[in-house]
């Protein structure tokens, strides 16, 4: 079971629309955790949201309680909440970026996705992964080829991926894909 | 001027009823913005008035529960001797004030003519 912590975005419906194609999904809002089912669950997803991670500091105890112990994955605010919780250091976008096509590229750190592979994706985001930024686990495996800005980690040992860009979203073409791939990673 | 119009479909689960459906549905996502807590949140803030009937809802609920509600825009209020007229735009980062403005102006232009 996925279980999604949804940080009141209206585009966690598509994400939970989306991964219900894979698993049965419980979801519910931050601030109202079945911890019953939260520890029961295969995977936790944190949805994306409005504000910055310092705003779900909810979120950030689950992630820190959970970490190495289930699958996770973030979707654009889940991913820079993960980032920050794993030192990173979060930062408003020179160019906002909110209903824009890019195209990302996958670098020589991604386990799961082939290297130099392009994609194009869609972007909802204010706020971005200050860098450089340097962890012992967590890889940056995904840069928007134009700005290079971060858009996928993986930390293959803990089972800990993210997404800056939105997989739910139509703008990203097979979006499905990236969903399918991190699932069935073991 | 441009209006969009998307048609969405989908089944519903067995255990809704009607009050979850116009809970959710209610206030439209065009009138309010994205994500839409926060957006009522950040609205509520900035506007001086209250919105009153404009972008809210009327509709009828038939006996075998099918139903059909609009979002209430192009309208005017009548109250005692004074008439209300609303216009608003959706505004995103990139919008420019002039074009909002007459696109503002476009929108009540009909309504105040009738006033003329």
């Amino acid at each position: 079971m996925i279980y999604i912590i949804d940080h009141q975005d209206s585009f966690t419906w598509n994400v939970v629309h989306q991964f219900s194609q894979f698993d049965k999904v419980h979801c519910s809002d931050y601030f109202d955790i079945n911890k019953k089912l939260l520890n029961k669950s295969d995977v936790i997803v944190f949805s994306p949201g409005p504000g910055s991670p310092k705003d779900y500091p909810e979120t950030s105890k689950i992630y820190n309680k959970y970490k190495g112990k289930k699958k996770m994955i973030g979707i654009c605010l889940g991913f820079q909440l993960i980032l920050y919780n794993e030192g990173g250091k979060i930062r408003q976008q020179n160019k906002i970026y909110h209903g824009y096509q890019s195209k990302i590229k996958v670098n020589g750190k991604s386990k799961i996705f082939k290297k130099n592979k392009v994609f194009n994706i869609g972007r909802y985001h204010s706020l971005k992964l200050n860098e450089p930024y340097f962890s012992k686990n967590l890889n940056i495996t995904m840069r928007c080829t134009k700005t290079n800005t971060a858009m996928a980690f993986e930390d293959n040992l803990n089972k800990i991926y993210g997404f800056q860009f939105h997989p739910d979203s139509f703008l990203t073409e097979n979006g499905n894909f990236f969903i399918k791939k991190i699932l069935s990673s073991k | 001027m441009y209006h969009y119009v998307s048609t969405v479909e989908g089944k519903l689960k067995n255990n809704i009823n009607l009050k979850n459906i116009i809970k959710s549905m209610m206030p439209g996502g065009s009138v309010i913005g994205c994500p839409k807590i926060r957006t009522l949140q950040l609205l509520n803030s900035q506007e001086k008035e209250g919105r009153n009937i404009f972008t809210g809802s009327f509709g009828f609920i038939k006996f075998n529960m099918d139903m059909r509600f609009n979002i209430i825009i192009r309208s005017i209020l009548n109250f005692k001797n004074v008439s209300e007229i609303s216009a608003a735009s959706g505004v995103v980062l990139d919008s420019s004030s002039k074009k909002e403005f007459s696109e503002n102006y476009i929108k009540a232009k009909s309504l105040l003519e009738l006033f003329k």
